[in-house]
Parts: C-alpha cells; sequence; structure tokens
C-alpha cells in the first residue's frame, strides 16, 4: 500500500513530465511540423547543425579526457584544500555562460594568449574552447560521484591479484564507472551543443561561419523569422533527447 | 618466511609502535585485537597499501619494504570480499591469471583444480555474483586469491558477515585448504573463537602495541597484562591487595573486598601490593555445600543461576556482597549441584589464578 509520500513523490514526477512534454509540444505546435521539416532541407539550417554537431562532440571529448581523471583524482586523493580545489574546478557550472565567455576572452589579452586569440577568437576553435569549458565542469561532477561510488578496495585487490595502477584502473574501476562516464559524457555534451552565452561571446554570431544551432535561433529571432527560429529550436531539442535517449539504450540495457 | 621488524606506521593521530613479528611458512598467524587496534593498520603496511614510517619488511630475506603490492607475492582478501562486481564467477576467480597472462589451458586447469578444491565448480558458469550466498561469495573470494599462487595470504576478518553456523563450517574448510596447500596465512580478527579456531600463533595487538605472541592456548590461559585480559574476556577479574606473607602451602593471600583468595604468586610479583586477581569461568568446579576440597581452594557461596547464552551458560555464584564467581560453561542446567538460591562449594586452585600488579596495568 502507498503512503502518501509515494503520492506527493508520484504527483511531482507527474507535474515535471508534463512540464518538459509541454515545452516540446509548443515548439511542434507552433510550427506545425511541417515548417520545421522544410527548415531542415535548408543549407544555412544544415550547417549550423552541422557545426553545432561536431564542434560540440570534439569539445566534449576533449573535456571527457581531461575531466575523468580529474573527477577520480578528486573522488580517490584526499589532500589538504580538496574541497577548495573542487570548487575551483566547478567554477563553470555556477558561472553565468555570458561570464565564462568575457572570462575566456580576457585569457587572450596578453601573451601568450594574445598570438593564440587569432586562432580562437571570432573562429570556430573559439566555439570549441568555449563548449570544452562548459561541458567540462559538468562531467567532472558526475565522474567524480561516479568514482566515489566505487569501492576502492576493489582496486586494491586487483593490485595483490597483479594489476599495476592503471591495469586495475582500467580493468576495474574503469568499467564499473562506465555508466556514469556516459552519462558525464551526455549531460557534458547536451550543455555544450546548446551552449549560446560563452560560445557568442568568444566566437561571436558571425552568420554562415561560428553559427552554431542556438546562434542561428538568436540571430533568427533578432529578424523576426520565428518559424525558423523555432524550427531549429525543435531540431535542437531533439537531438539532445535523441542523444539522451540513445544512451538511455545503449547504457540501460546493461544495468 | 615473513619477518616484519621494528615496523612503525601511522594514520591520523594513531600509530603502530615497533612492531615485530616473524611468520614461518605454512604457519597461520593471527593478530587478535579490538577495534581501533591497529589490525588494519598492520595490515595494509605489510601489504604495501600505506607505506611504512619505519622499520623492515622481509619475505625470506628479501626487503620488500620498497616494492609495490603487486610484486610482493601477496594475496588479500578483505572483510567485504571485494569481489568485483561487474564480472561473472568464472571471471573473477581468473582475473589474477588474465592479468598475469597465464596461457588460457593452464588458466582452465588451475581454475578447475581450485574451484574443485573448495566445491564450486558448478558456480563458475554464474554470470551475476549478487546471486550468490554469503558462503559461496567467501568462497570463490579465497579460490581468486589462491589461484594466483601467492607466498602469503592475508585475511581481514573474512568470516564476519556469516552466520555462525556457515563461519564455523567454512573455518574447518578453509583451515583444511591452507594446509593442504601449504599455505602462510595471516588473518586479522577481533573474534576469539575464530582466533583460537585458526591460529598456529596468535598475537595480541591493543593501542598500535604487539601485547603477546604464543600458542593459543598459552595466550588464553595467561594473558600477558590485565588490560589483554579483559579483551579476552576473562570472566572473573577482582581488584585487590596481596597481604603480607605466605598464607600456607606456599600460597599468597589477596584481599578482594570481603573474599580473602588463596593464589599462587608468580616470583616477578612478590614485591607488589595492588593487584588484579584473575580466574577463567572453565577452571572454576561447582560442589555441593558439604563436598570435601582441600582448603587452599575451597569457597562457600549461594548459586544464583545461569548466565544467558544458548551454547555456553555459566553458573553465577554469590561468594559475598560484591564477589560473583561465574563457573563453567554448564551446558547441562540439571546437573548442577545445588537448587538456585542453594548452597554450594566453589572450587578455585590456587594455581589457576591469574595476578597482574596494578602498577602494570597494560594499555587498553
Amino acid at each position: 500500500m502507498r503512503s502518501w509520500v509515494d503520492w506527493v513523490c508520484l504527483a511531482a514526477a507527474g507535474c515535471s513530465v508534463t512540464l518538459m512534454v509541454a515545452l516540446v509540444a509548443v515548439q511542434v505546435g507552433y510550427t506545425g511540423g511541417g515548417p520545421a521539416l522544410s527548415a531542415l532541407g535548408q543549407p544555412d539550417v544544415l550547417q549550423a547543425i552541422w557545426l553545432s554537431v561536431w564542434t560540440s562532440l570534439v569539445g566534449t571529448v576533449a573535456a571527457l579526457v581531461l575531466a575523468v581523471p580529474t573527477g577520480y583524482a578528486l573522488a580517490r586523493w584526499r589532500f589538504r584544500g580538496a574541497w577548495l580545489a573542487e570548487a575551483v574546478l566547478l567554477i563553470p557550472v555556477t558561472m553565468s555562460p555570458m561570464a565564462l565567455g568575457v572570462a575566456l576572452l580576457l585569457l587572450f589579452r596578453n601573451p601568450p594568449g594574445l598570438w593564440l586569440a587569432r586562432f580562437f577568437v571570432f573562429e570556430v576553435p573559439g566555439i570549441i574552447l568555449a563548449q570544452f569549458f562548459v561541458a567540462y565542469a559538468f562531467i567532472v561532477l558526475v565522474a567524480r560521484t561516479t568514482f566515489s561510488g566505487i569501492d576502492p578496495r576493489l582496486e586494491q585487490v586487483a593490485r595483490f591479484l597483479g594489476c599495476t595502477p592503471w591495469q586495475a584502473f582500467r580493468r576495474v574501476t574503469l568499467p564499473l564507472a562506465r555508466n556514469g562516464i556516459v552519462a558525464a559524457f551526455v549531460l557534458g555534451w547536451a550543455r555544450a551543443i546548446g551552449d549560446f552565452g560563452s560560445t557568442s561571446t568568444i566566437a561571436g554570431a558571425v552568420k554562415g561561419y561560428t553559427e552554431t544551432m542556438p546562434v542561428a535561433i538568436y540571430l533568427n529571432m533578432a529578424s523576426v523569422s520565428i518559424d525558423r527560429a523555432v524550427a531549429l529550436s525543435v531540431v535542437l531539442t531533439l537531438l539532445t533527447i535523441g542523444g539522451l535517449v540513445a544512451v538511455r539504450l545503449l547504457v540501460g540495457g546493461r544495468r | 618466511m615473513l619477518q616484519v621488524t621494528d615496523l612503525v606506521a601511522h594514520y591520523g593521530q594513531f600509530s603502530l609502535q615497533r612492531l615485530n613479528v616473524t611468520i614461518a611458512q605454512g604457519e597461520c598467524f593471527v593478530l587478535l585485537g579490538p577495534s581501533g587496534a591497529g589490525k588494519t593498520l598492520f595490515l595494509e603496511t605489510v601489504l604495501g597499501v600505506k607505506p611504512p614510517d619505519a622499520g623492515r619488511i622481509l619475505l625470506d630475506g628479501r626487503d620488500i619494504g620498497r616494492t609495490r603490492p603487486e610484486e610482493r607475492g601477496f594475496c588479500y582478501l578483505p572483510q567485504d570480499l571485494a569481489l568485483f562486481p561487474h564480472l561473472s564467477v568464472r571471471e573473477n576467480i581468473a582475473f589474477g591469471l588474465l592479468v598475469r597472462r597465464v596461457g588460457p589451458a593452464t588458466a582452465d586447469e588451475r581454475l578447475r583444480s581450485i574451484a574443485r578444491l573448495l566445491g564450486i565448480e558448478r558456480l563458475l558458469d554464474r554470470r551475476d555474483i549478487r546471486s550468490l550466498s554469503g558462503g559461496e561469495k567467501q568462497r570463490v573470494a579465497l579460490a581468486r586469491a589462491l589461484v594466483v599462487e601467492p607466498r602469503v595470504l592475508f585475511l581481514d576478518e573474512p568470516f564476519s558477515a556469516l552466520d555462525p553456523a556457515t563461519r564455523r563450517q567454512l573455518q574447518r574448510e578453509f583451515r583444511d585448504v591452507w594446509r593442504r596447500l601449504g599455505l602462510t596465512v595471516v588473518l586479522v580478527t577481533h573474534d576469539h573463537d575464530e582466533a583460537a579456531a585458526l591460529a598456529d600463533r596468535l598475537a595480541i595487538i591493543m593501542g598500535g602495541r604487539l601485547k603477546q605472541c604464543s600458542a593459543p592456548a598459552e595466550v588464553f590461559e595467561h594473558p600477558a597484562d590485565l588490560a589483554t585480559a579483559r579483551f579476552l574476556l576473562i570472566e572473573n577479574i577482582f581488584p585487590g591487595r596481596l597481604l603480607p606473607g605466605p598464607s600456607g602451602n606456599g600460597f599468597r593471600a589477596a584481599q578482594c573486598g570481603p573474599v580473602t583468595f588463596r593464589v599462587a604468586l608468580p616470583e616477578p610479583l612478590a614485591g607488589a601490593e595492588a593487584v588484579h586477581v584473575a580466574i577463567r569461568g572453565c577452571h572454576v568446579k561447582l560442589h555441593a555445600s558439604e563436598a570435601r576440597l582441600p582448603d587452599a581452594s575451597a569457597y562457600p557461596g549461594v548459586l544464583e543461576g545461569l548466565t544467558a547464552s544458548a551454547s555456553a551458560p555459566k553458573a553465577i555464584v554469590r561468594l559475598a556482597e560484591g564477589i560473583r564467581i561465574e563457573c563453567g560453561p554448564w551446558p547441562d542446567p540439571q546437573a548442577l549441584p545445588a537448587p538456585v538460591g542453594g548452597r554450594v562449594l566453589v572450587e578455585l586452585p590456587p594455581e589457576r589464578f591469574l595476578v597482574f600488579a596494578d602498577s602494570e596495568q597494560g594499555e587498553e
């Protein structure tokens, strides 16, 4: 028999799902589906989708490479000031994306940043840099939590069975952390592909050049092309939902 | 042979204080101590998980104090067993062989042989180790450790999560397996029965110090000091003082409240005054009140009842106000020499008394 707590939780979950479905439904409802499909056939839209997808994937993979060992270190090592290190690493999560973009821009004011500016500021690598920072903190956060949930004794036992520290990590900890790491990657990627603030601050909103999907939505809204903006918004939403579902299918089946 | 010499290690404010232990090939060495005594710190330092602050760890004469854990030839069975949850039973057992790149044919042969030895062949094809019972998990964890043929096997309270019947059965089985393989085993525990059942040699550790190390019977019969006696659950311990001069038959008298015990006094304690006297319940005998006993060991009392214990109840006798003696175990309540509340004669042989000078109480 369910208690009132169960009913409250069920009601809260029901409201949340309804709200999220409503968010997608109003977008689809506004365009009626047709404009979204026709927008998908236009080269500038396709280019924005493609730019968003590949830059966000590169940025998120780069973030993953750095964030997973960092999350592991935070979970396993006990040192003075660990909480401070963790707080510093998570700054991008708490910062406004626009402020993050401004901070990144300031990195390029002095040498060697000044020299590097030509590759990043108002350039496509700038998009990747912004997406890297946006995804990184999320991945660190999830990876740290994942590694904290894995008993370090498993690695110790693996060492006594003949593993080097790397082998123990690769053969024991990493497989156990796989679901968490995949989830971290998807969360980071979803955040990166949807980022507007820091991306547009460092890479600008140059039509047809640094025009990611969020930038395209912004530019279309600014030029009162509401249909195209909403169509792009639907595509972006479906892309992230598709990513989440794909991961759920990949990871969920092996629980 | 494993030799630990002057080992010092710390964890936070706690430290091991110059521990010296020598463990012979094929021996089951048990380290017994209360929680927080330093057992696990000792284990982790010798295993190489924590670096020692000082001291040497020698395996067959070779200093392994600075070598990496995987190069020491040790294997480790922690309290929670640490079976790999993402691997099947077979993969768990074969893990060490895979890492050591043992050929598939040899690996399969060794895996089957160890599974046969531990009676777990039928479990090899289980995919999910979570479906195993507690005892099965123990066997799989031991198989995983034994299959790599370690020089020394370390166990950290491996049976503590099992029910008493399974625990006893596994202790017997595991001891037989170790003996058959001639394996050197170091086991840490806080369970007296486990220590007594498994140890070839028993060491008591308390407060980071090694108090005593010898055959289990010797340790249980002659604890090194009062703190050790209390930890070993010697039932009857009384504070008192030694009375001057002999009290007949070469014994000394110890005044404990209203009762004067006759005790055989060890030579080094001859000059002591404030003492604790102790006697194990199993050395105390109960007789009917009219029985004839040597004066030196007979004490009249009143039978108050039995302690509440399913397996080993003990008779409680009041000798005087505030002085109660536990006798036994007394497995058959019907065989008591008097009804509860009746008068009895308690036999406390003077030579069975332990006497601890209060100046050397020991650290708890």
